[in-house]
C-alpha cells in the first residue's frame, strides 16, 4: 500500500497541479475584477457593482481572459486519455458525470438563486418571486450563469469517448480497403 | 465573493484596497470551504468504516 502511494506521488505531474492552482487564483482575480473595473461592461449583470472603480481590475481582466479558461481546458484535456485508460467505457463516463454534472446540478439549484439574492440586495432592489431565482421561464431552465464550463467539459469528455471508439474502427476499415 | 463584495460596498477605503481584500478573502474563504468539506467527508467515511468493522466483529 505504502509502495503504491509513493509510486502514485512519483508519477504525479506537480507542474500541472501548480499551474492549475495558479489559474484558479487568476479566476478569483478575474471575477473580483468585474466588481471594480471602470468600463462597466458587465455592471448590469454582475453580482455586485461597486461605484468605487479602478483601472487595474480592467487591465488584469483583459490580460487573464485571453489564456485563463483555455489553460484550464488544456489541463483537463491532458488528463482525459489517462483517465479513459484507467477507467474503461461507462465507468469513465459515470465518473466524469459524477465529477462535473452532479456539482453543476447542485450549483444551479443553490448558487444561482443565491447569486440573484445578492444581486438584488446589493442594488437595494426588492426580492422577486421564487421561480425567477432558478432562472426558469415556464418549465425551461434558461440560464446557468458562470457554470457553463461544467457541461462544456462533460460534452468534450463525451466527444473524446465517442471518437476514441469510432476512430479505431474507421482506421481498421480504411486499412482493410487499402 | 458576492457576500464579501456587499460588505465592502460601504467601506470608505480606496478601490484598489477593496479589490485586493476581495481577492485575498475570496481565495482564503473558498479554500476553507473546500478544506472543511473534505474533512467532513473523511470523518463520515471513517465513522462508517469503523461502524462496519464493529458490526463484523
Amino acid at each position: 500500500m505504502a509502495h503504491e502511494v509513493s509510486a502514485g506521488k512519483e508519477n504525479r505531474l506537480f507542474f500541472l497541479d501548480n499551474l492549475r492552482t495558479f489559474i484558479i487564483f487568476l479566476v478569483v482575480i478575474y471575477h473580483a475584477g468585474w466588481v471594480y473595473e471602470r468600463s462597466g461592461m458587465l455592471s448590469s449583470v454582475w453580482i455586485v457593482d461597486d461605484p468605487s472603480k479602478n483601472d487595474l481590475a480592467g487591465i488584469l481582466n483583459v490580460i487573464t481572459d485571453m489564456f485563463m479558461m483555455p489553460t484550464m481546458f488544456f489541463i483537463s484535456g491532458y488528463f482525459t486519455p489517462l483517465s479513459l485508460k484507467s477507467k474503461k467505457g461507462w465507468t469513465f463516463l459515470k465518473s466524469r458525470f459524477k465529477r462535473l454534472m452532479v456539482p453543476w446540478v447542485l450549483a444551479v439549484l443553490t448558487l444561482i438563486p443565491l447569486y440573484k439574492v445578492i444581486f438584488l440586495y446589493s442594488r437595494h432592489f426588492p426580492q422577486e418571486n421564487l421561480a425567477s431565482y432558478f432562472h426558469f421561464n415556464g418549465t425551461i431552465l434558461i440560464n446557468q450563469g458562470w457554470l457553463w464550463f461544467l457541461p462544456v467539459l462533460f460534452l468534450f469528455d463525451l466527444l473524446y469517448y465517442f471518437l476514441s471508439r469510432v476512430i479505431p474502427i474507421l482506421m481498421g476499415f480504411i486499412s482493410f480497403i487499402l | 465573493m458576492g457576500g464579501i463584495a456587499v460588505i465592502l460596498l460601504n467601506a470608505t477605503i480606496p478601490s484598489l484596497a477593496k479589490y485586493a481584500i476581495l481577492i485575498v478573502s475570496t481565495y482564503v474563504a473558498s479554500n476553507l470551504i473546500v478544506f472543511l468539506y473534505n474533512e467532513a467527508v473523511q470523518r463520515i467515511w471513517k465513522r462508517k468504516s469503523m461502524n462496519l468493522s464493529i458490526q463484523e466483529t
